[in-house]
């Protein structure tokens, strides 16, 4: 049941996020959904290790196979861990190319491209 | 635990709504740093402690920061929110 | 533009429903309800990332045949306790290494597009402030370090605590605004990639395998164990610190 909250509250951010990447004209708000979507989609991944009563995954005492092991599923937090570390870098490509942008274009929305004739 | 879980959800959903609707760019920049804070509170819960601290540090932080940035040199070029 | 936005908002509403549909029958798809739920840990390959016996040489087992790790024993395949710690920098570094690869490419392309500053220098930071920063980013280091070498036995790392140095730099940024410091970060940007590689290549020359762990681990759980792994996050910290802070320096420089 909590993990199928968890999942829900996921999938509403990604589906926001995505909404906001369809309908948005301003870069910077198209930036944000998509930092938006990022979060949902980690908070899904990890969400997929979590089960009800599990422990965070650092041994504090001896463990072993015959009294069960019973931690949450660490290789989800490692992928997130990276990949929260990549949104950062690729948010500040993203707005660096933004600011190229607006030098040329002076505007922060998508413009039509006119060719002179 | 689920009554939390809900409450941060519901909260969470209410402020990404909120980013896409504002009219004000600073405004949302805020509001996704409480997204961004939030959902590490959402990470603590599920017990994954090493993605809520690095996603305090650098979604909730630097992020922001970079935006903000950003958004001081887009005002120095000449950029105008209320156009 | 403007009278186009509610049909706009409605067809992107529309969308969004469908795939919401769309998911929601592939999740249900078995007619079992959501099977991703009910997977076992003991059939996943985290199982044994947990009992540390991923290869037959990192067996470890009790007189029954039985796995088990315990607690100050040295015979592992790493030393770690913090098993997501285990994972990054050990068992799936080359993921991580290729990361680091993304983080470099990112900084250099920010720094290669970054436009030039119209309007001359910024005011200066307030005496108050210029009082007070040394003294703020002097705590801020040691939590950044703290964070970095206890990233064996306590949730953090090298990415969480590079950060925070990072943050550290940046305060100084705005107080002083000497933002030229920039070589230097790239020098040590490129010192910490190449002693990653050459652990890698260490690796490869003396287990066989690209980022094996060759250094001894020391007993399971102790404060000075793993080396291996002490050194590799020691390296992703000052290098996710230095690209961090170059990054931003490029955001508030000239």
């Amino acid at each position: 049941m909590e993990t199928m909250l968890f999942i829900l509250s996921a999938f509403s951010l990604i589906l926001t996020g995505l909404f906001g990447v369809l309908t948005r004209k301003n870069l910077v708000k198209i930036l944000l959904s998509l930092n938006i979507l990022e979060t949902g989609i980690n908070l899904l991944v990890v969400s997929l290790g979590y089960f009800k009563g599990g422990k965070a995954p650092i041994l504090t005492n001896s463990v072993s196979a015959a009294q069960g092991i019973n931690f949450v599923d660490p290789l989800p937090q490692a992928l997130v861990l990276t990949s929260i570390v990549i949104g950062l870098s690729t948010t500040a490509l993203a707005l660096t190319l933004i600011l190229k942008h607006f030098r040329s274009h002076q505007a922060v929305e998508f413009v039509k491209l006119e060719v002179n004739e | 635990m689920e009554a939390a879980i809900i409450v941060l959800g519901l909260i969470m959903l209410a402020g990404a709504i909120s980013v896409l609707f504002q009219k004000s760019l600073k405004n949302a920049i805020i509001t996704f740093g409480i997204v961004s804070l939030i959902s590490a509170l959402m990470f603590t819960l599920m017990k994954a402690y090493d993605v809520a601290i690095t996603e305090a540090s650098i979604g909730a932080l630097l992020t922001i920061a970079l935006f903000f940035w950003a958004l001081k040199r887009l005002e120095e070029d000449g950029y105008n929110e209320k156009k | 533009m403007k009278r186009n936005e509610p049909l706009i908002n409605l067809f992107g509403l529309i969308l969004i429903i469908l795939l919401a549909v769309l998911v929601y029958l592939a999740l249900t798809d078995s007619g079992q309800g959501l099977t991703m739920l009910s997977a076992d840990l003991e059939q996943r390959v985290s199982y044994s990332y947990l009992l540390k016996n991923v290869t037959a040489a990192g067996q470890t087992e009790n007189q029954h045949g039985q796995a088990e790790v315990i607690l100050g024993r040295e015979d592992y395949e790493n030393g770690a306790v913090n098993i997501v710690t285990a994972i990054v920098t050990d068992y799936r570094m080359l993921d991580t290494f290729g990361e680091i690869l993304v983080l470099f490419a990112a900084s250099a392309g920010v720094g290669l597009l970054m436009v030039e500053r119209k309007r001359g220098k910024a005011k200066e930071a307030s005496e108050i402030v210029k009082t007070a920063v040394p003294i703020i980013i002097l705590f801020t280091l040691i939590t950044g370090f703290y964070i970095i070498s206890h990233g064996h036995l306590t949730p953090g790392g090298g990415f969480p605590g590079g950060a925070v140095i990072a943050s550290a730099f940046i305060l100084q940024f705005l107080a002083f605004q000497k933002s030229s410091r920039n070589k230097v970060f790239k020098i040590l940007e490129s010192l910490a990639g190449i002693g990653l590689l050459a652990m890698g290549l260490i690796g490869l020359y003396l287990e066989g395998s690209l980022f094996a762990n060759f250094l001894p681990n020391g007993s399971l759980g102790a404060t000075i164990s793993a080396a291996g792994i002490m050194i590799i996050y020691a390296l992703i910290g000052i290098k996710v610190a230095a690209e961090l802070s170059s990054i931003s320096a490029d955001f508030i420089g000239e």
